[in-house]
């Protein structure tokens, strides 16, 4: 397999392993951002919020740093596995985790606030359990939100460079994800791969956005029919 | 199998505290103008309303307010909104199925044919009328059997010949399987037809409690005493404010023709 189809199938399985495990983590700190008067909502938010805005290269270092043998994090995670979390792909998933939590967060968390009370309301005057709840009325209230969530995550863990180039560097196979790919390739004045990567890259984020718009639009119909 | 209410909330308009005895062996009447605190009372009761304090004591239930360690020693208090409150995105029939059912399939049976509920049962709860919805949101709560049954003003937005439809089937309900309910409306005819015991509140404070027949004589406000008739000599004109009851009897004498 050529480094290019490793970087291919690395990328998918970042963003694949990233957007399951944001989907698991996601829906419970954007509940408790929907739903809480604490008063340390707003820091809370704006630590979700913070990759929206931060030069990825910024949070890059600071990982880079965490995940060192120096400090904490690198050392709990050393002494437990036997191995360092940065240039790794552990490391590199931790990372895409963190860099890409407010495309996952925020939609839930618009859907879980026009959810609304009246609904969970009545499923408590009728008995139902926490997790009858969430099966019959909160999933599926917001899946329009789930699946915009998943892929927006997705999408977004596809197109990562700055963070990824500064945590997991451009080891072939093992980080080197399409982007550093392309980015070699360009260096290297290798203009029809990077062309392949980076049109691949265009068509399928495209390609994404345009499918799950359209069927957003086509659920909104529907229910507009009624 | 008493009930005995003991309930205290603040609130920027008044601070609500009521606190009663009833005998809770058939349906309680909720009285008062809008805004007198009747929801809210209704909402701290059924355990909806966290910044309510006090105590409810229900046969052998005994709990208080916004502890969460008592929450699992509460009966199952069924509520009935005033906007229904179905869960739009399932089918009729799947509104019933995720309630716990613990009715047994003959009541559940009867209840449908009372309240003409099968041929419901498929359409998704966005597509009913709201008489539709209410009616379903009626039998979704008692499918769910709760011990204590509250009724917000379910029959507001309904016409006079469904209201007295889900009026008897109420009753029959209460009266057939001991259900207690407590029953919010601003029509006093629903709770003269309807109510055993009656209690009055005002901005928050109950002002009477007792048997209905006779708290509305002691506060003038059975149906034929809230007629008002009005006589103008200028115009020639005799004015009639009438009770829905009193209007539907006059109604059906020929030689009277009635305007609204």
């Amino acid at each position: 397999m050529t480094n290019d189809y490793l970087a291919l199938w690395l990328t998918l399985k970042l963003a694949g392993l990233s957007t399951l495990i944001l989907l698991i983590i996601s829906p419970f700190i954007a509940w408790w951002l929907s739903k809480s008067t604490s008063k340390i909502r707003p820091l809370a938010e704006a630590l979700v919020a913070l990759p929206l805005v931060l030069p990825p290269t910024v949070l890059g270092f600071y990982l880079l740093l965490a995940f060192s043998p120096n400090y904490l994090p690198g050392q709990l995670w050393q002494s437990i596995t036997g191995s360092t979390l940065a240039f790794s792909f552990s490391g590199l998933l931790i990372g895409s985790i963190i860099y890409s939590l407010p495309f996952v967060v925020q939609p839930l968390q618009a859907g879980f606030s026009t959810l609304g009370n009246k609904e969970l309301e009545a499923a408590h005057t009728l008995g139902m359990s926490r997790w009858s709840k969430i099966k019959y009325i909160i999933v599926p209230m917001t899946k329009r939100s789930f699946l915009l969530a998943g892929v927006m995550g997705f999408a977004h863990t596809l197109g990562e460079f700055g963070v990824v180039l500064m945590i997991g560097g451009n080891i072939p196979g093992e980080t080197q994800v399409l982007a550093i790919s392309l980015f070699e390739h360009v260096e290297a004045f290798e203009y029809e791969q990077a062309h392949k990567i980076a049109a691949g890259l265009l068509i399928s984020s495209m390609t994404l956005l345009v499918v799950i718009y359209t069927f957003l639009q086509k659920k909104d119909v529907s229910r507009s029919t009624f | 199998m008493p009930l005995i209410i003991n309930i205290q909330q603040p609130s920027s308009h008044f601070d609500l505290a009521i606190n009663a005895e009833f005998s809770a062996s058939g349906i309680i009447g909720l009285f008062g103008p809008s805004g007198s605190g009747k929801t809210t009372l209704l909402r701290a009761i059924a355990g909806i309303n966290n910044q309510s304090s006090g105590s409810i004591h229900f046969n052998e239930y005994n709990w208080l307010l916004n502890k969460e360690k008592t929450k699992e020693n509460q009966p199952l208090i069924g509520m009935v909104f005033q906007d229904s409150r179905l869960f739009e995105h399932l089918t009729v029939a799947k509104n019933f199925d995720i309630v716990n059912q613990t009715t047994s399939t003959d009541a559940l049976s009867q209840l449908m044919s009372d309240l003409d509920i099968t041929p419901l049962l498929n359409k998704f709860a966005h597509q009913l009328s709201a008489g539709q919805k209410q009616r379903v949101a009626i039998v979704r709560s008692l499918i769910a059997c709760p011990q204590l049954l509250l009724l917000d003003e379910p029959l507001s937005a309904l016409d006079n010949k469904t209201k007295r439809n889900i009026m008897k089937v109420l009753k029959k309900y209460s009266q057939d399987y001991a259900l207690p309910m407590i029953y919010v409306s601003h029509h006093i005819e629903e709770i003269d037809y309807l109510c055993d015991e009656l209690m009055l509140i005002d901005q928050g404070k109950l002002i009477d409690s007792g048997p209905c027949k006779t708290l509305l004589e002691k506060h003038h406000l059975l149906p034929h005493q809230s007629d008002i008739i009005t006589i103008d000599n200028d115009k020639k004109q005799i004015t009639l404010q009438l009770s829905d009851s009193a209007y539907n009897q006059l109604s059906q004498r020929k030689k009277i023709k009635l305007s609204d």
